[in-house]
């Protein structure tokens, strides 16, 4: 091993251009969504003057955490080339949970501690057991979950919402900041950073990627791929319950229908922020910008006096639009790489490389 | 080059005694760095069966896509009943008379056979029929290759062998003059193999004609008027019925005379670092025994479906075997697992890069260390760059910027990224399956390069491959696969070119 530590002194002037490398790879893989981000930053920012305010900023992070957290939580199955749909579900339920336990007398930290580890349990055991071990399709599933799941806070409900002014300790934590900073958003910040760290920096993060890009060659390499695909969703429930109990503390309420279709705000945060739908491609950071557009988005056409209704309008067009601007530059790239082997020299060793040509008759 | 004053084919023997229904003139076509066709003249007549061998690789596959239209030539010139003619997709050949029933998959698993067989025929949005009409249109055709099936059945509940006469049933739809088959038999049994010759020796006898492309020598020699041979992506000769023989051929094939190759010496040890011992194979008829020493090559030569990557695969631990025992160094490794297996000291090159091998999508440094993580421990970028430098520089790979998307890499420095993250985990036993598939001339002699080192320095490598000069360049001893049996085994000395032909095409 003492040739490895040779290899990587005598390389110097490698390591400075890795960074340079990476930090230029970062700069083209989310030229795309941070284009439009700035593009919004500044349109909003030169015609609103209520906009570039410490307190708006304050409200788009903390109205925006919750589906930070959903993201980055989906964003684990995406990358390993499957989908959650039913996180919406999951964090409705969570919450409702969460309102149960407080209310029959449970101290925060344990149920908040039950939640989580109660949907991520749940998660591995339905969607992460019949997707990663039995091979169902993704969408099927989670679409099934998503429904059982809101079937069951409406039955246990009974429709209705649970509120929950009692509890000053959480409803504090939930609207609170911390030097200017909500606590909303320190969460959300920790899960994107505690993600990002798990995704780039551990053999399991590593193994997400590998199942994505290609199952084969992971099961070939001795990677347990229905388990890696297993921990996926059970990450995606655990940060859902997670967003449920920080909505509970945000709107001092639990409901069937609370964060209801936030799989889709989320899913298109995921995409726009340059995960692939296939799997195997993206990074959190990416979701972070997605999050962010979105986020930024809703804010500046409420301060405009835009109708929200533009939202979605917007939010689809950039969505179509940096997958299909990718697609294209991936496929010219794929022709131009095509040209480039066509030119390739072929070697001078060939001749004396390449046994039993024939002299010998 | 010499050999061809020896070949007993004499082109003026093959001309055509009535007008070419299909001419194909100084026909080219570049893969990349590849040429795969390379100014191929060939001319079919009516009612004329005109085979098309050669090994792997020689452009035979790339010429029936020209002719049936699914790629297009760089150069050169197709004419059908003597007027020019250029396919932009198999349906311009189709309308020209040309249908082929080749090894791509070109049926719908889960329409009914009547379907399948008339997919030709219902191409246009607003075609209507009913299930009667559909039922009477496939009859005559199903009849024609004696499927006495129903027509309703869904397709994909049918035998192997009913799924080549549905294919040649649906080639059959839209009335071809020339119908071209590629290794359709290679996916059958003997019975239903039957069967299709005898569908094409009537269509013969109506005036169609075929192109016939097969690996089987006898094959070539029982149904063909004519024998065409492709090598390196050129015409190197034709023979008439009467001057075919399968040894003619198979020479012809190879086209080089045996040279004696210096491969790196088995170091004098009675210790054998794998052992075979009746090991049953799934899917392999009987039982595999052989051993290697370190330092030695055994070759596994066969074609395509001959049980090669089975045998490979069963001692990855990809596979269980259903009996029998294998041995590292003396101690059992527990079957069927592929853990067990790398734990031994066994690392395997899958066959196909891009299916089973690489991470596309991903950098050469994830494609390196690939397989090395462990789910709850750090991985550090610098030091998955470190190996990946420290095993191309020792293999001489001449791979930098690990950073880039392996995509963009050659075919063959993909192929040594896979060859160089087997290596990193030290195995003592290296499985390769056809390691020089897809790459180019230069890349292949720096594989071999590889593998002639890695002999040198003791380790032990099984050799899967169709190809003839890499096994007899790096195999001590070779062991030779035909439809699922073990057919022979050679020593290098004793395996000529010709004669491994000859055994792997079924020849005895």
């Amino acid at each position: 091993m003492a040739e490895e530590t040779i290899h990587v002194e005598t390389a110097p002037g490698k390591q400075k251009n890795y960074a340079m490398n990476s930090l230029k790879g970062a700069m083209s893989t989310y030229r795309g969504v941070g284009a439009v981000l700035i593009l919004l930053l500044i349109v909003f920012g030169v015609t609103q003057s209520a906009f570039m305010t410490v307190s708006n900023f304050q409200n788009i992070v903390s109205s925006n955490a919750i589906l930070l957290v959903i993201a980055v939580g989906m964003t684990f199955p995406m990358l390993s080339g499957g989908f959650d749909l039913s996180v919406a579900g999951t964090d409705a339920l969570a919450g409702i949970l969460l309102s149960k336990l407080l209310l029959g007398g449970m101290p925060i930290p344990e149920a908040i501690a039950i939640t989580i580890v109660g949907a991520f349990v749940l998660g591995a055991l339905t969607n992460g057991l019949l997707i990663g071990y039995f091979g169902v399709n993704f969408f099927i599933v989670t679409l099934g979950t998503l429904t059982i799941t809101q079937g069951v806070a409406l039955q246990i409900t009974g429709g209705n919402d649970i509120t929950m002014y009692n509890e000053k300790w959480l409803l504090q934590l939930a609207n609170n900041n911390v030097f200017g900073f909500p606590v909303l958003g320190l969460v959300g910040l920790s899960v994107l950073v505690l993600g990002i760290l798990v995704l780039r920096y551990t053999g399991f993060g590593r193994m997400v990627y590998s199942v994505g890009g290609n199952p084969e060659a992971a099961r070939l390499s001795g990677i347990s791929v229905a388990r890696v695909r297993l921990t996926t969703y059970a990450i995606s429930a655990g940060l859902a319950a997670l967003a449920g109990i920080l909505e509970v503390g945000r709107l001092a309420s639990s409901g069937p229908t609370t964060d209801s279709s936030i799989e889709l705000t989320g899913a298109a945060a995921v995409l726009i922020g340059g995960v692939a739908f296939g799997g195997g491609v993206g990074t959190l950071l990416g979701t972070f910008l997605g999050v962010a557009f979105l986020g930024v988005l809703q804010s500046g056409l409420l301060i405009s006096g835009i109708s929200s209704y533009w939202q979605g309008i917007i939010t689809g067009i950039v969505l179509i639009a940096s997958v299909t601007v990718d697609r294209m530059r991936a496929r010219r790239a794929s022709s131009r790489k095509i040209k480039l082997a066509g030119e390739d020299p072929v070697p001078a060793i060939v001749e004396v490389a390449v046994p039993s040509t024939g002299e010998g008759s | 080059m010499s050999e061809l004053s020896t070949l007993p084919g004499d082109p003026s023997v093959s001309a055509l005694q009535s007008r070419p229904f299909l001419v194909a003139t100084v026909v080219s076509k570049r893969f990349g760095a590849v040429q795969a066709l390379n100014e191929v003249s060939l001319a079919v007549g009516p009612g004329e069966i005109v085979g098309l061998a050669g090994e792997n690789g020689s452009g035979k596959s790339t010429l029936a896509k020209i002719l049936t239209g699914l790629i297009r030539p760089d150069s050169g010139e197709l004419s059908v009943n003597g007027q020019a003619v250029t396919f932009a997709n198999p349906g311009d050949a189709l309308e020209m008379g040309i249908a082929g029933v080749t090894q791509e998959v070109c049926v719908v698993p889960y329409l009914s056979v009547a379907e399948n067989v008339l997919l030709t025929r219902h191409r246009r949005f607003t075609s209507v029929y009913t299930l009667a009409q559909l039922e009477r249109d496939a009859k005559p055709l199903l009849d024609r290759v004696g499927l006495t099936c129903n027509p309703r059945a869904q397709f994909a509940s049918l035998r192997p062998g009913e799924h080549v006469l549905v294919e040649i049933g649906k080639s059959l739809a839209r009335d071809p003059r020339l119908l071209l088959m590629d290794e359709v038999t290679t996916r059958i049994g003997g019975r239903d193999a039957e069967r299709v010759f005898e569908i094409l020796l009537q269509l013969r006898s109506a005036g169609v004609s075929i192109v016939y492309i097969t690996h089987r020598l006898e094959e070539i020699l029982r149904l063909c008027d004519r024998t065409v041979v492709l090598r390196d992506g050129r015409l190197v000769g034709e023979m008439s019925r009467a001057q075919a023989s399968a040894e003619s051929i198979s020479r012809m094939m190879v086209g080089r005379d045996a040279s004696p190759y210096q491969r790196p010496r088995v170091a004098e040890t009675h210790e054998n670092r794998l052992e075979l011992r009746n090991v049953r194979v799934p899917e392999i008829v009987g039982s595999v025994s052989f051993n290697v020493r370190p330092g030695e090559a055994v070759g596994l030569c066969g074609l395509v479906g001959s049980g090669r990557t089975e045998i490979l695969e069963t001692i990855a631990g990809i596979r269980k075997a259903q009996g029998g025992e294998i041995l590292v160094s003396g101690l059992p490794v527990k079957s069927g697992s592929l853990t067990a297996a790398k734990r031994m000291g066994i690392s395997f090159v899958p066959e196909d890069r891009h299916k089973q091998g690489l991470l596309l999508e991903s950098s050469t440094r994830m494609n390196f260390s690939l397989g090395r993580w462990r789910a709850l421990r750090l991985v550090s970028r610098v030091q998955e760059t470190a190996m990946a430098r420290l095993y191309s520089h020792k293999f001489n790979m001449r791979l930098n910027e690990f950073e880039r998307k392996v995509s963009t890499l050659s075919g063959g420095n993909q192929q040594k990224v896979m060859i160089g993250r087997a290596l990193s985990s030290e195995p003592k036993i290296l499985l390769l399956d056809e390691p020089t598939r897809g790459v180019d001339v230069g890349a292949r002699a720096e594989v071999f390069e590889v593998i002639k080192e890695l002999l040198e320095s003791g380790m032990a490598i099984v050799l899967a491959s169709s190809d003839m000069v890499e096994l007899r360049a790096l195999s001590h001893s070779i062991i030779v696969l035909y439809d699922r049996h073990v057919v022979g085994a050679l020593t290098a000395e004793e395996a000529s070119e010709e004669r491994l032909s000859f055994m792997m095409s079924g020849g005895t």
